[in-house]
């Protein structure tokens, strides 16, 4: 960080503060203030007595923790959100090098749109459409039976399941990034490309040498950021889908305390479960960015 | 920069448009949001039925229901209940909020310290309410205001009464519910199929079975219908005696969950014995209802165990794709030992009337109360207007006092017996005055149209009432013969089972899918119990055998 | 590089990238066909992709009693100040946090972050915006959320790589911060505007819970709200087995059409504006760190 030769110095802090002032001041009264609230994961909450029920300690956590099926939600919840994040990266991010190696901006354009669309379109809709689709006589296994392959329980498996989660989800989500990446890439100077060109790179060294470098600070940015949203699996997607049989290994931290009961305003149970997710999530924002900035040399905040 | 152009020019539109309609206008708070509202004390008159002299405030929080079809300028606030409280008692009730997620916003105005003058509560907070002190012991103006009617509610169903009290205090009405007549289960049966391969009405079990692969057989699909939530085997247990899902007095005295009893462990080993033969549907792990229900419509199924409400979905919907004669019949559930069927009953109770401390007209409340009782049971005697009776009664109108109404658990069952009676009357050619119905006439109605027309929407009320094989027919033997099992737990839950939620019950459902689809042997059973016990259901118990043992 | 033939990869590429762009559309087209289905011929799953017994009955039932235009004005008012706000303040935030010289910057930057991390919860969000006597007021709908700070942080990486020399002359010029931001930097800003307003955007149209807790009159909920309602009780609805009119509704639509009805007009306007808004996405912008 060198300092800026001319004169851009301390004259220009207090009209810094200034601009900072209203967003600081929206933040502090309406996401610091109430979170005084986070104490009711400590208390036996009853909305009667507000904020001054009865102090219980950490008993909302041991709770959740000597529940014997808690254990595997956060299990599953973990795999499927890390695999839902690194192909969420990944899946975008080939695409849009892909759309920005088509010829017809036209075409590039119109497949852009389309690919959006089923961010329009919410879990509970979706997970109707899915459900024919995916079903032991839906028209995938139509297909895969007609190709002389075996019919696969995408929902009915409880060792499949969960990829028909992650892959479903990537699959509904990836128009987004996709948006963001490409947005990057046309950022990128057509110089760089024309003088590759002339010396000679194929289509494949260009990508490799200057689109990915290129794109790397936001695939750092977007990783980090949904970090923080890790261990929000998905609850929208999963309650919608999943079935008994498949609970072993699709039942996640937020179906499981759903189920439990939250919805009959087990407030302080529900904000245990946060509080404990706020933490993870904490920690891995930290760590990540931590590595970012000292190994690789990124600073995203 | 010429988009740039564009786009502030659509911003100004957009603007001028926003200014037209008055920017921050649209949303306009209602009168009785903030302030204190409600009337001062008022003196009552000494007729409970006479109005008062000056009108009396009073305020109600409610729960929106889209099924209230509302007809020209009705709304929550304007209508004809609300009218009529008016009119005949001189009061005025308004609502401090209407919600869609009436639980949700009753606890935060709890939290907000902003309730209604009177409201209606589950039993979870009316236990919240009492023990903040909020709500008034109404014994006194229960006493003094409660109509003869409302009173007879209470002396007919004082266990139920008992669950609205505190040290012998009244402190919520209980609002009850249409009956326990409409709680039974049935196997339904398709006609056109049965009478096909000449079967007559199932004596046992095996014939059930015996029908169910003959059709599968004859006609393609599968037996025995059967969904993700095994409700159907819930369902069908009946059989075996056990009563899953109610807590009753075991052998020893004391009281134990239904569900893990040794009778569901025989019916158990039945059910996944014959999901191995084929005889149910063997993806019924991923189907929810509406997918089983496509398997009925789409003529694959032909028997189903299910309640009464089968007849109002999917039944029309059967009938629309595959024609009148698909009609499914209900029957009895057969036992294994011959001996007569004994149903589950449930504490159905729909919530309970509480009035808040601050209210300075309790009775005001009794007698909004008193009216619906009366609208409901003595209307006709009374000598009211046809015409002003389908004004309360229509288009779902009774949804809109949601929050002040008591019903009488007797109105199926007698709504069944004028029901029958007239679709008798009308198929016998004799004339039936349709304004001795009262309210009743549009499930009249809709009988009459399945008979004249074959109308798939007149199905549900046609079974469930009209035909000589009805739900309801079948039903009020069960009722009348108390042929019945109640739940022990006549009243609110305990503390473990509400802090548990679904959870206790998940553990079983989850592993009784394991044993029916043979990922683990019928013994998986004691396992079962094993983890259930453990994780809540010991202590559930527990606190069951001392509340309400 | 304009005049480089078409190959045999260029066409492979468009196949390929087109059929999963098809995969995306293809439950559009099923719901859109569902939407305009009969509830039997949806019950009985014989709907594909062209509607089977075609009725506008869902879509009647779900526009009827006027208070659907009501909502949607509602809605649009809330997406149009809550929108403009969340620009506003982003800019705000955004441009000072990307001056490296900003005195305790990270303080700030760590303050706004945690936000993203954990909240006190809804009753005592609830609780301060009923105390502010905001509620019944379209503020409560767009002030608790007025800095976006996940798209604030996209923006302040963008400004970050926007080219210094410009600001600088600026500053040689005397321009303070404002006249900068106002007059260098804003401009500059348009792809980036319109990727973070239409994330803004998306979230105040679809966002149908605050409008259920703060407002106590239904007439007073947007649209999102207003659709949700009609869904939740629509099933209490079917399983009552009602009388009356409403069954002359039910018998030509379900929960299923009546849901895929409410999709598309839930989510019609904001579709129509997208196009509008990726214009601008494609002239480039570039967010991300700055390296070293």
């Amino acid at each position: 960080m060198k300092k800026k030769s001319f004169g851009v110095t301390l004259k220009n802090q207090w009209q810094y503060f200034a601009m900072l002032l209203p967003g600081v001041i929206v933040t502090f009264i309406f996401c610091y203030i109430p979170l005084y609230g986070v104490i009711i994961a400590f208390e036996d909450y009853n909305v009667s007595m507000g904020f001054h029920s009865p102090w219980v300690g950490l008993k909302n956590f041991t709770y959740l923790f000597s529940q014997p099926t808690f254990v595997r939600t956060i299990r599953n919840t973990m795999f499927i959100a890390v695999w839902k994040l690194v192909l969420g990266v990944v899946v975008p991010v080939t695409f849009a090098l892909l759309l920005n190696e088509m010829r017809s901006n036209k075409l590039k354009r119109a497949y852009q749109t389309l690919i959006y669309i089923p961010n329009f379109l919410s879990w509970i809709i979706m997970a109707g459409v899915l459900m024919d689709i995916l079903d032991t006589e839906g028209a995938i296994n139509l297909i895969l039976t007609s190709l002389g392959l075996n019919a696969v329980n995408f929902l009915g498996s409880a060792s499949i399941f969960p990829w028909t989660m992650i892959i479903s989800d990537v699959w509904k989500g990836f128009g987004y990034g996709t948006i963001v990446y490409l947005a990057a890439l046309t950022g990128i100077d057509p110089g760089l490309y024309e003088s590759a060109y002339l010396d000679g790179a194929t289509r494949w060294q260009q990508i490799k040498g200057i689109t990915i470098p290129l794109l790397m600070p936001t695939i750092v940015l977007m990783t980090i950021l949904s970090l923080g949203n890790v261990l929000n699996a998905g609850f929208d997607q999963i309650y919608n889908m999943y079935s008994p049989a498949v609970w072993e290994t699709g039942d996640i931290i937020d179906t499981y305390v759903y189920r439990l009961g939250i919805v009959q305003a087990q407030y302080s149970v529900g904000a245990a479960v946060g509080l404990f997710k706020s933490v993870i999530s904490a920690i891995l924002v930290a760590v990540s960015y931590v590595l970012a900035d000292k190994v690789a040399g990124y600073r995203i905040l | 920069m010429r988009n740039l152009k564009i786009a502030a020019a659509a911003v100004l539109c957009v603007v001028m448009l926003l200014g037209l309609v008055g920017p921050f206008r649209l949303v306009k708070k209602p009168a009785t949001s903030s302030e204190n509202f409600s009337s001062e004390a008022v003196e009552p008159p000494e007729d409970i039925w006479a109005p008062y002299e000056e009108t009396v405030v009073i305020t109600t929080m409610g729960e929106e229901n889209s099924g209230t079809a509302f007809q020209g300028d009705d709304d929550y606030q304007n209508n004809p209940w609300y009218q009529a409280y008016k009119d005949r008692f001189n009061i005025d009730l308004h609502n401090k909020w209407i919600s869609n997620d009436y639980g949700t916003k009753l606890n935060l105005s709890i939290a907000d310290a902003d309730i209604a003058d009177v409201f209606y509560v589950d039993s979870a907070r009316l236990t919240t309410l009492y023990n903040a002190g909020l709500i008034m012991n109404l014994d006194d103006v229960f006493d003094r205001y409660a109509s003869d009617t409302l009173k007879g509610y209470w002396e007919e169903n004082k266990d139920t009464w008992e669950t609205g009290c505190f040290d012998g205090s009244l402190y919520g009405i209980p609002q009850m519910s249409y009956g326990i007549i409409d709680q039974f289960e049935y196997i339904w049966i398709r006609q056109d199929w049965m009478q096909e391969c000449g079967f007559d009405e199932p004596e046992t079990m095996d014939d059930v079975i015996e029908i169910a692969t003959t059709f599968a057989k004859k006609y393609g699909g599968y037996g025995l219908a059967e969904d993700q939530n095994l409700d159907n085997f819930f369902r069908i247990a009946l059989s075996w005696g056990a009563h899953p899902g109610i807590w009753l007095e075991q052998e020893d005295g004391t009281l134990g969950y239904g569900s893990i009893q040794p009778e569901m462990k025989e019916a158990l080993a039945q059910y996944a014995e014959w999901y191995q033969e084929g005889i149910l549907n063997q993806n019924f792990t991923t189907m929810d209802s509406d997918k089983m229900f496509q398997d009925m419509i789409n003529g694959k199924c032909g028997v189903i165990p299910f309640a009464q409400w089968f007849s109002y979905n999917p039944l029309p919907d059967v009938i629309s794709n595959q024609g009148p004669e698909a009609i499914f019949y209900p029957y009895e559930i057969p036992t294994q030992d011959g001996s007569e069927i004994k149903g589950s009953v449930k504490f159905n109770n729909g919530g309970y009337v509480v009035i808040s401390n601050n209210c300075k007209n309790p009775e005001a409340a009794m007698k909004i109360v008193n009216f619906f009782c009366y609208m409901m049971d003595n209307a006709v005697e009374g000598g009211e207007e046809t015409e002003f009776i389908y004004s309360l009664y229509d288009n779902n109108y009774p949804n809109i006092v949601r929050g002040t109404r008591v019903i009488n658990p007797m109105t199926d069952y007698n709504q069944y017996i004028q029901i029958k009676d007239a679709v008798d009357r009308y198929l016998a050619g004799e004339e039936v005055d349709i304004s001795d119905l009262g309210k009743n006439v549009s499930k009249f109605n809709s009988c009459v149209n399945w008979v004249e027309n074959q109308d798939p929407n007149g199905i549900g009320d046609w079974l469930q009432q009209g035909n000589d094989r009805s739900t309801y027919g079948i039903a009020k033997e069960y009722v009348d013969n108390k042929q019945y099992v109640q739940d022990a737990m006549w009243g609110a839950q305990t503390p473990t089972l509400q802090s548990a939620g679904s959870t206790l019950n998940d553990i079983l459902i989850e592993g009784f899918t394991k044993i029916i689809i043979g990922d683990q042997p019928i013994d998986y059973f004691d396992t079962i119990v094993e983890q259930w016990l453990a994780a809540g259901g010991e202590q559930a118990t527990a606190e069951i055998n001392e509340t309400y043992n | 590089m304009e005049n480089k033939p078409i190959s045999v990869f260029d066409v492979i590429l468009a196949v390929g990238l087109g059929v999963v762009c098809v995969t995306c559309v293809l439950p559009f087209v099923h719901l859109l066909a569902v939407s305009f289905s009969s509830s039997s011929a949806v019950a009985a799953g014989r709907v594909g992709f062209l509607p089977v017994e075609f009725t506008t009955a869902s879509y009647e039932y779900v526009i009827s009693g006027g208070r659907f235009l009501r909502a949607m004005a509602i809605s649009l008012e809330r997406v149009f100040w809550g929108t403009l706000l969340n620009l506003l303040l982003m800019i705000l935030t955004a441009y000072p946090l990307s001056k490296p010289e900003l005195i305790g910057r990270k303080f700030f930057v760590v303050f706004f972050v945690i936000t993203m991390l954990i909240g006190g919860g809804m009753i005592p969000t609830y609780l301060l915006v009923s105390n502010l006597g905001l509620k019944d007021t379209i503020w409560s709908l767009i002030l608790p959320g007025a800095l976006p700070v996940y798209n604030m942080i996209i923006l302040m990486n963008f400004i970050r790589g926007l080219p210094h020399e410009l600001e600088e002359a600026a500053s040689i010029d005397g321009a303070n911060a404002f006249q900068t931001l106002w007059m260098i930097i804003f401009p500059l800003l348009g792809p980036s505007l319109a990727t973070v307003g239409l994330f803004s955007m998306v979230n105040h149209w679809n966002d149908w819970f605050n409008g259920l807790i703060y407002m106590s009159e239904p007439l007073n909920y947007p649209l999102q709200t207003y659709l949700q309602t009609l869904l939740v009780d629509f099933e209490q609805l079917l399983q009552s087995g009602s009388s009356g009119d409403i069954q002359a509704i039910l018998s030509k639509m379900s929960a299923r059409t009546g849901r895929a009805a409410q999709l598309f007009l839930g989510a019609l306007p904001i579709m129509m504006v997208y196009p509008f808004l990726q214009k601008h996405f494609t002239k480039g912008l570039t967010i991300g760190s700055v390296k070293g």
